[in-house]
């Protein structure tokens, strides 16, 4: 079920009124099987995967507890990490190992007869495995200091509907003591809430949805555009996935708050960042502070020396491109992001030392280090949205080139430019001024203004939202 | 629990601390006072933020679409009475020189023809001329829209202010929207058509002719076997029946009219032969005039493989006069 559907409009206050209408473990039953029932909207038949997701993470990390050898404890860990990972392992990437091992063979003379079978993808079977597996590891290390003895909590935990498919990825620790209390309606959070799912809904439907519009037919078909067409088509797109993304997760955390829950943040201004590891910080935090516990540090983090750290940070962005997707252009989208953070450690010292030497006022050292960081980004975003490697390339190649002979200029897309144009500079904007301490003070001590900013809100999604019921991008993940 | 969730808004990032923006309480001054009323208060202001908000937008919107020099606010104003009427989608609006038209004809002419028009469409903008003008002498219809798509209003939702038969129209093509409409009228407004009808307030509207040749890109891709097979949808094909009725029944002069295509992209358009004889079922006694392969030995006045370049449709529209179709 899509949150930007008329199926959700209906779902959710059907479900709110039963939240708060029951309490205690009924709360907890009717949590888990609306949720159920919101995963099985899309296809009913990955449930099952679901529930024995959460079946084998639960008694997993209840052997984990009652385990007395650490030997016994590492055997229930790798058995939860083994078989999630062996389902996501068939479920996400089956298809494309093979098709990689059968372009393999093609390369060595031996053709293989083989059709790929297609396996269908369970939607958001990376952001459950993931919390999942935060579950069991804490136990294992010993930050949760008793597993989950209750079922039902550890289920509502694990597939709450509004994490359940794209997120955040949510922490043990941090959340499942806050379903061992039944929050009561409290107006003021219930309100927050609500600012928030306003203004997710409006990254979604205003920005992603119309920058798509731009973005999509030059991506489909860089052939027929103009340089700079295509230029500004990837950075339609590097805010149609900030859009797309951030406002999914605003919703996702708006509706948890609503119900009393609190899931932190996913996105902190991302293209404000003034270098890499910053940007790592503000954008899917919930990701990136997942693969910072439980793969960077793990692998030596920065502890083992410049030359390690390098290689460490290229080994967990190339991981973490490769949980985006199964392709070889995700790959290339994490190795780049790998570079970009071991590039940074090489070039931020000389580059201060540079800005320093010839008195550069602060605030153009801040644009011109925001505005590298965003232009690399968007190259990189070209191998995230393109098919293919080949077509990614291509794409930066007509980029560069400045080809202002090629068919088309704006496909007629002058207006929707214009449109995104306008969104992007309200949604900058409103970014800008929530940094601004004094006005995000005054703001929230201000009622009615917020009020009246969740009202103009609403208008401003009436008047230019797409109303397509597109589907999200990180449902593919 | 609020202290919880307070320790918990603050959340560790991937490499340092980060907050968010919507997490600090409103003043508990102001939520402990009188507490429902302030509530009930905020409700009301929402409300009416919303709905004033929203009769304000659509108003000026309207407004300001009303001032355009676009040639359907002028159709819809009443400021555009015309000899020819012209309806269908893209292959309309690109693919006739309407001034070369008017200068051999004597006959003014008005282009309702848009990109992703569909044949229902067609059929309310040919009674919405008629409402507001009388019988045209004649009106042209270019066929290949009804290859498109009758489920959805494309541009021309945004009539729907100013004509019954359009709001009739996005009733039966999507009821949802429509009855969300009828309540938040700056939906209406919503559509990349607002936008070009404003900047045409302050400009007059850019010539719809096309200069380029074909992309050496789609020339490849058609030279390489491309088949495609174009929709025929019934919806269309009983727009057409109804067309044709309410021109006989008008006795307006109808001509329907298939205009040329790119000869790669013809001869790779598989049910080409299937479709043609549906419409010409549809038409019933009316001809169809078959253009499609006029220019097979003209690849240079084409612009794309549906739409013809400045000299195609220059030569097009020649032929049309010399063979006195207009």
């Amino acid at each position: 079920m899509l949150f930007n559907s008329i199926a959700f409009l209906i779902f959710a206050p059907i479900f709110y009124l039963l939240y708060f209408g029951l309490r205690g473990r009924a709360r907890l039953l009717w949590c888990s099987a609306a949720s159920y029932f919101f995963y099985a909207w899309w296809d009913w038949r990955f449930v099952g995967l679901l529930f024995g997701s959460s079946l084998v993470a639960f008694y997993s990390g209840k052997m984990i507890g009652q385990s007395t050898t650490v030997g016994r404890k590492k055997l229930w860990l790798w058995f939860c990490i083994g078989s999630h990972l062996t389902a996501l392992g068939f479920f996400k990437y089956f298809n494309f190992a093979a098709d990689s091992l059968k372009t393999v063979f093609h390369w060595l003379g031996w053709n293989v007869d083989y059709q790929n079978p297609g396996i269908l993808l369970p939607i958001g079977i990376s952001f459950f495995t993931f919390t999942a597996l935060s579950y069991v590891i804490d136990i294992y290390r010993g930050k949760i200091e008793e597993p989950e003895k209750d079922f039902l909590v550890f289920a509502a935990y694990e597939c709450l509907f509004p994490h359940l498919v794209a997120g955040p990825i949510l922490r043990a620790s941090k959340f499942l003591p806050q379903l061992k209390t039944d929050h009561p309606f409290d107006w003021a959070q219930a309100g927050r809430g609500l600012e928030m799912v306003a203004w997710g809904y409006f990254l979604k439907m205003c920005l992603a949805d119309n920058a798509a519009m731009f973005a999509d037919p030059r991506f489909n078909h860089p052939e027929l555009f103009t340089s700079g067409s295509l230029i500004l088509g990837v950075i339609a797109f590097a805010f149609q996935i900030y859009g797309d993304f951030a406002g999914y997760s605003l919703i996702a955390i708006g509706l948890a708050r609503i119900m009393g829950y609190d899931f932190g943040i996913n996105f902190n201004k991302p293209y404000f960042a003034l270098n890499f590891s910053d940007f790592w910080q503000r954008w899917h935090i919930s990701l990136s502070s997942w693969i910072r516990d439980y793969l960077y540090i793990p692998l030596g983090g920065s502890q083992k020396g410049p030359r390690r750290t390098i290689i460490n940070l290229i080994i967990t962005m190339f991981l973490a491109g490769l949980w985006h997707g199964a392709g070889w252009n995700y790959v290339i989208w994490g190795l780049l992001h790998g570079l970009f953070l071991a590039g940074q450690r090489m070039v931020s010292k000389p580059y201060d030392a540079v800005c320093r030497t010839a008195h550069c006022p602060e605030f153009v050292s801040k644009a011109i280090s925001m505005l590298t960081v965003f232009a690399l980004t968007c190259v990189a975003w070209v191998f995230f949205r393109e098919k293919n490697i080949g077509q990614a390339i291509y794409m930066l190649k007509a980029m560069v080139s400045w080809q202002a002979t090629a068919h088309l200029s704006f496909g007629g897309m002058k207006y929707q430019l214009l449109r995104v144009a306008i969104l992007v500079g309200i949604v900058l904007l409103v970014d800008w001024l929530s940094t601004r301490e004094p006005i995000r003070i005054r703001y929230q001590g201000h009622g009615y203004g917020r009020v009246v900013f969740a009202g103009v809100a609403v208008l401003i999604i009436l008047f230019t939202a797409s109303f397509a019921a597109n589907s999200f991008i990180y449902f593919q993940f | 629990m609020k202290g919880a969730l307070e320790e918990t808004t603050v959340l560790r990032g991937a490499f340092g601390t980060v907050r968010t923006a919507f997490d600090e309480p409103m003043t508990a001054a102001e939520m402990t006072k009188r507490p429902w009323v302030r509530r009930a208060s905020y409700l009301v202001l929402f409300v009416a933020v919303v709905f004033i908000g929203d009769r304000l937008i659509s108003f000026g919107a309207m407004k300001l679409v009303q001032q355009s020099k676009n040639q359907f606010v002028r159709m819809y104003e009443g400021k555009y009475p015309a000899n020819f009427l012209f309806l269908g989608n893209s292959r309309v609006d690109r693919n006739f020189n309407f001034e070369k038209i008017r200068e051999v004809t004597g006959k003014s002419c008005l282009n309702l023809g848009l990109g992703g028009n569909h044949t229902l469409i067609a059929e309310v903008l040919l009674k919405d001329f008629v409402e507001r003008y009388g019988n045209p002498e004649l009106v042209v219809v270019e066929l290949s829209h009804s290859t498109a798509n009758p489920y959805t209003m494309g541009e021309m939702g945004i009539f729907s202010y100013c004509s019954t038969n359009m709001q009739a129209l996005g009733k039966i093509i999507d009821p949802t929207y429509a009855g969300f409409e009828s309540i938040f009228h700056s939906l209406r407004f919503n559509n990349q058509a607002f936008w070009r009808l404003s900047s045409e307030v302050f400009s007059e509207p850019p010539t719809r002719l096309l200069n380029n040749t074909i992309p050496a890109e789609i020339i490849n891709q058609w030279q390489h076997g491309e088949h495609v097979e174009m929709p025929i949808y019934q919806k269309n094909l009983e727009a057409l029946t109804r067309i044709c009725q309410y021109a006989d029944a008008r006795q307006i002069r109808l001509r329907l009219v298939i205009g040329p295509y790119w000869k790669e992209f013809r001869k790779g358009w598989s049910n080409y032969d299937a479709w043609k004889a549906a419409l010409q079922k549809a038409a019933g006694k009316h001809e169809i005039l078959d253009y499609s392969e006029v220019f097979f030995d003209h690849a240079e006045y084409f612009n794309d493989e549906m739409h013809l370049n400045a000299t195609g449709a220059a030569c097009f529209t020649r032929k049309l006069v010399e063979e006195k179709v207009l």
